[in-house]
């Protein structure tokens, strides 16, 4: 779960000092409306005034650009009275909003931007080229097992209670092409502190191990799901791929806490 | 507790976002006039064309007079008061001390520089009877959240305690149903209440596209009312909501009900505004 950056003081900084730009040429967008009627529905024109306007009110930093090349506010005409902005802010972020024109903003938010490189295999040592060999066809591999789509429930199978164990098996849901079984386990709440100064990648409970088998032997492969939140107690469930065969007449679900058995 | 709060939160920055968007509103309301109202009067008007918002949102105008002491309510204001040259003087309540943040915007829509002010701005000696009772307000008020914070905690720890799994005592599948509307899947009983596990199908596009850009139709779909009957004349409250998985085809949801299932109940109706499935509980 690790790798997802977090904003540091300084880059929330940045986003803090965007969002102030972006507001400061949404009120001069907002003054100009007012006088003519409308918001400019000329894209290229709006464009320029947003970057012109973002110039103006950026004290200090050279003029024309932030550091990735971008205008530092960039606008473009949405309806007849609603327009997008964007400020970029740090290596590749951006606070989002869209106006309209009685001044109300209708909810935006803060996003990143992923870019991927090809690798060049002609650089890459022989084990790293083996290693990415071996990503690439797990990868694969993955994409081609059977998936859970959950369009078509047939029926919700119970869990008989399990006291003491940690995690415990709520119940499988059956479907036409898989399964979710449905978990829950305690957890203790976190301080706000450490949730604030914490890293968000560690926000999320990472989901217990299970592992499903039948009498048949059937092969399943996790698909899906999700885990849930929750202060003190987490409910949440895995998905699994494909369906359970006709034939078969229990289902075994693995955990860290023991086994339980359904019978279909 | 503020002390921290203080270090978690950029309060200032909290204000200046709320000024801007308030100076958005304001500007938006003055229409083709060119100068802001210089008297309370025509800024009362003013604020009362001002745009609502989100459903809830706390954006609450008041307006005072120039050259008296800010005034504190103790809650999130933006008080608003004429500044020279067909100006407004935005600042805003933090709500949470003796605090505010202050801006002076243009009618050509450009801002000041922020201000913070600290309580009154004057030295003791010069607070008016008036300041003094606001302060009085804001202590009071202060006050009255910490109390009512302190008693609260009991109730929302046992929230967030309530399906913890040592409350946990059995799980009841529910019989097949009509799958064109919501399905119940199954019901988990707890000491402390019952969490109702469903599916809804996803509504068709078309009725998830709508211009009231307040509207969440996918979270209402995910949400239909649902009513609990055990026979025994419970009322039942819904105290929880969670969404598992709002892009499948099938919307998975569950609600989490108080007060528990009485042991004696053998039955337990689900009652959707379409359809309604009774499952039969068992022996406890």
């Amino acid at each position: 779960m690790n790798g997802v950056p977090w904003p540091d003081l300084e880059e929330q900084r940045q986003q803090a000092e965007a969002n102030l730009l972006l507001l400061r040429v949404a009120l001069a967008l907002i003054d100009e409306a007012r006088r003519t009627g409308a918001f400019e529905t000329d894209e290229e024109k709006l464009t320029a005034r947003a970057a012109e306007l973002a110039d103006e009110f950026a004290s200090g930093a050279p003029k024309g650009s932030s550091a990735g090349g971008e205008a530092r506010v960039q606008a473009a005409p949405l309806t007849a009275d609603h327009i997008s902005l964007s400020a970029p802010f740090g290596e590749s972020s951006s606070v989002d909003q869209t106006l309209r024109a009685d001044g109300v903003l209708l909810g935006g938010g803060v996003s990143t931007s992923v870019s991927f490189e090809s690798i060049d295999e002609t650089g890459l040592s022989p084990e790293e080229a083996e290693k990415m060999r071996q990503a690439v066809a797990e990868f694969e591999a993955k994409q081609a097992r059977p998936q859970l789509g959950g369009g078509h429930f047939l029926r919700a199978l119970a869990a008989e209670p399990q006291p003491g164990s940690e995690v415990q098996i709520l119940a499988a849901e059956l479907f036409d092409d898989g399964m979710l079984i449905h978990y829950t386990h305690d957890q203790e709440p976190e301080s706000l502190e450490s949730i604030v100064s914490g890293d968000p990648s560690q926000w999320l409970e990472p989901e217990p191990m299970l592992l499903v088998e039948d009498d048949l032997g059937t092969k399943y492969y996790e698909s899906g799901g999700g885990g849930g939140g929750g202060v003190q107690v987490v409910h949440g469930a895995s998905g699994f791929a494909p369906a359970v065969p006709s034939e078969a007449r229990i289902i075994r679900i693995t955990t860290d806490s023991g086994t339980v058995e359904l019978r279909l | 507790m503020e002390a921290a709060g203080e270090e978690l939160f950029d309060w200032s920055h909290i204000s200046r976002t709320h000024l801007c968007e308030a100076s958005l509103r304001l500007l938006a309301a003055l229409g083709a006039e060119p100068r802001f109202p210089g008297e309370v009067a025509g800024i009362e008007a003013l604020v009362g064309r001002v745009a609502e918002g989100r459903p809830g949102e706390p954006m609450d105008f008041a307006v005072e007079p120039a050259s008296e002491l800010p005034r504190y309510r103790g809650e999130h204001l933006v008080w608003v008061s004429p500044a020279a040259d067909g100006r407004l003087r935005l600042r805003h309540e933090t709500g949470e001390s003796l605090a505010s943040e202050a801006v002076t915007l243009r009618p050509d829509g450009r801002l000041g520089e922020f201000e913070t002010i600290a309580g009154f701005g004057v030295p003791e000696a010069e607070l008016t009877d008036q300041a003094h009772a606001d302060r009085e307000t804001v202590e009071r008020r202060i006050r009255e959240r910490e109390d009512h914070e302190a008693n609260a905690r009991p109730d929302i720890d046992e929230g967030q305690r309530r399906f913890r799994t040592e409350h946990l005592l059995r799980v009841v599948a529910a019989p097949p149903q009509d799958p064109a509307g919501p399905v119940a899947s199954f019901v988990a009983l707890y000491e402390t209440g019952v969490i109702v596990y469903y599916l809804v199908p996803r509504p068709p596009e078309v009725e998830l596209e709508t211009d009231d850009p307040w509207a969440e139709p996918l979270e209402a779909a995910m949400t239909p009312e649902i009513e609990l009957s055990d026979g025994q004349g419970t009322t039942y409250e819904v105290v929880d909501l969670d969404y598992l998985d709002p892009n499948a085809p099938l919307l998975r949801a569950s609600q989490s009900f108080a007060p528990a299932v009485s042991p004696t109940s053998t039955r337990l109706t689900i009652g959707f505004k379409t359809a309604s499935v009774e499952i039969e509980l068992g022996p406890a």
